[in-house]
């Protein structure tokens, strides 16, 4: 159930396409406290995770052997949803 | 519920699984081996390449009692959160890390205290897997955050609820388990986080199938009627370092309310549930459970009486 806030499904991926699986992913920065767990993304290098306020903030994503993702996301006050492209580079 | 000193209200324990009658120790053990830390004097661990925070102005507060697991009656007080006042909505500021990133990597993880905080892999309701951070009270029950066994508020659909696993893998050094590993499905919080998703309750624990924790040993755990000027020690398991690396920080604590404890301790995600501990009497106990990033300080479920007790009960429970 969606109480507000906004949805962040998401698709870590290399150049090429091919999925980035295992990838850590968290919020690194927000407008409230939130817990400190991460996610990892699945088989299919997809994600998803929940901003429950609105805000800046800043999703990172971590692999091993590549350079870490940094995304700003600003969320609306109205619930809404964001689809995210993250390509890792090495 | 086992027998002890059952906590009401929003501290009432539940679990995921139904138990059966145990019985009870309060020993603090530091392992099957001769691989034991010294206890530094410092309040801080002392790790060879790390440099400690300078030591705060105020005296060290000694402990009112002694014993493997203390307990001192709670008296603290309704302070205001001061760090929950930083953390108004404001634009996106930098959570969990602040400022300098001074945390150390911890790479002999088989020994004590390092083998005593577990990595966890934890699989949700919904299939979607996570990481956390746990550490042993006992040879079969780890302490963690709530909402790493109960997953309250996600936002996502069929999320919520009891996680389906958490793989626990105690010194975990990268691909190296020096300890193995163990899955589990029991879980214990109350219902404060459970029912309530109320953050001032966020703690839970982990039952272990075998007794991992003979072999690892295990921190205390305790209740201070004030943790003014106490060195706070965090060491765990964060995802912005490579998978499954220990890392290890330290600072005085910030401030503390009844339920809450606030520390400019360097965290990212992945290490919630992890020990915020301090030194006492040569041994080392927890204080609070690591639960949150904020903008200017992070914070942990302190261990007032009520959740000491809870611990306590649920270690008891699980030993023969």
């Amino acid at each position: 159930m969606t109480v507000g806030g906004t949805r962040i499904e998401g698709r870590a991926h290399l150049a090429d396409d091919s999925p980035v699986s295992e990838a850590r992913v968290f919020f690194a920065a927000a407008p409230v406290p939130l817990p400190d767990v991460a996610t990892l993304t699945d088989d299919d290098g997809r994600f998803s995770l929940f901003a429950p306020a609105p805000g800046m903030y800043q999703l990172v994503v971590h692999a091993d052997g590549l350079e870490p993702a940094t995304v700003p996301i600003d969320v609306p006050a109205e619930p809404a949803s964001v689809e995210l492209d993250v390509e890792l580079g090495g | 519920m086992p027998e002890g000193n059952e906590v009401e209200g929003k501290d009432t324990p539940v679990s995921s699984f139904d138990l059966g009658d145990e019985s009870v120790s309060d020993e603090i053990s530091t392992g099957e081996d001769d691989q034991v830390e010294k206890t530094p004097r410092s309040g801080f661990e002392k790790v060879e390449g790390y440099k400690p925070p300078a030591p705060p102005a105020q005296s060290e507060f000694s402990p009112e009692s002694v014993g493997d697991v203390l307990s001192v009656p709670d008296e603290t007080t309704q302070l205001p959160d001061i760090g929950e006042a930083s953390f108004g909505p404001a634009d996106a500021r930098p959570e969990t890390v602040h400022g300098a990133d001074d945390r150390f990597q911890i790479t002999n993880t088989a020994a004590y205290p390092w083998r005593a905080h577990a990595s966890l892999r934890i699989t949700a309701a919904d299939n979607s897997l996570w990481i956390g951070t746990g550490w042993l009270v006992g040879p079969r029950l780890l302490v963690t955050a709530g909402h790493v066994v109960h997953i309250k508020n996600s936002g996502i659909a069929d999320r919520d609820g009891w996680v389906q696993k958490i793989v626990v893998m105690p010194g975990r050094n990268g691909g190296t388990l020096p300890f193995g590993s163990a899955t589990t499905s029991s879980f214990w919080t109350v219902t404060g986080w459970a029912t309530d998703g109320d953050g001032e309750y966020d703690y839970g624990a982990i039952v272990l199938g075998e007794s991992l924790g003979d072999r690892t040993g295990w921190l205390g755990f305790g209740n201070w009627p004030s943790l003014d000027g106490v060195h706070a020690n965090i060491s765990g398991y964060p995802g912005d370092k490579p998978a499954g690396t220990q890392w290890y920080a330290a600072r005085t604590v910030d401030s503390a309310s009844n339920r809450k404890v606030f520390y400019d301790i360097d965290t990212a995600g992945g290490q919630s549930g992890s020990a915020v501990y301090r030194f006492a009497n040569g041994s080392r106990y927890g204080i609070a459970i690591h639960a949150y990033g904020g903008a200017t300080v992070n914070s942990g479920t302190r261990i007032n009486q009520h959740v000491f007790d809870n611990i306590k009960t649920w270690k008891q429970a699980l030993e023969a």
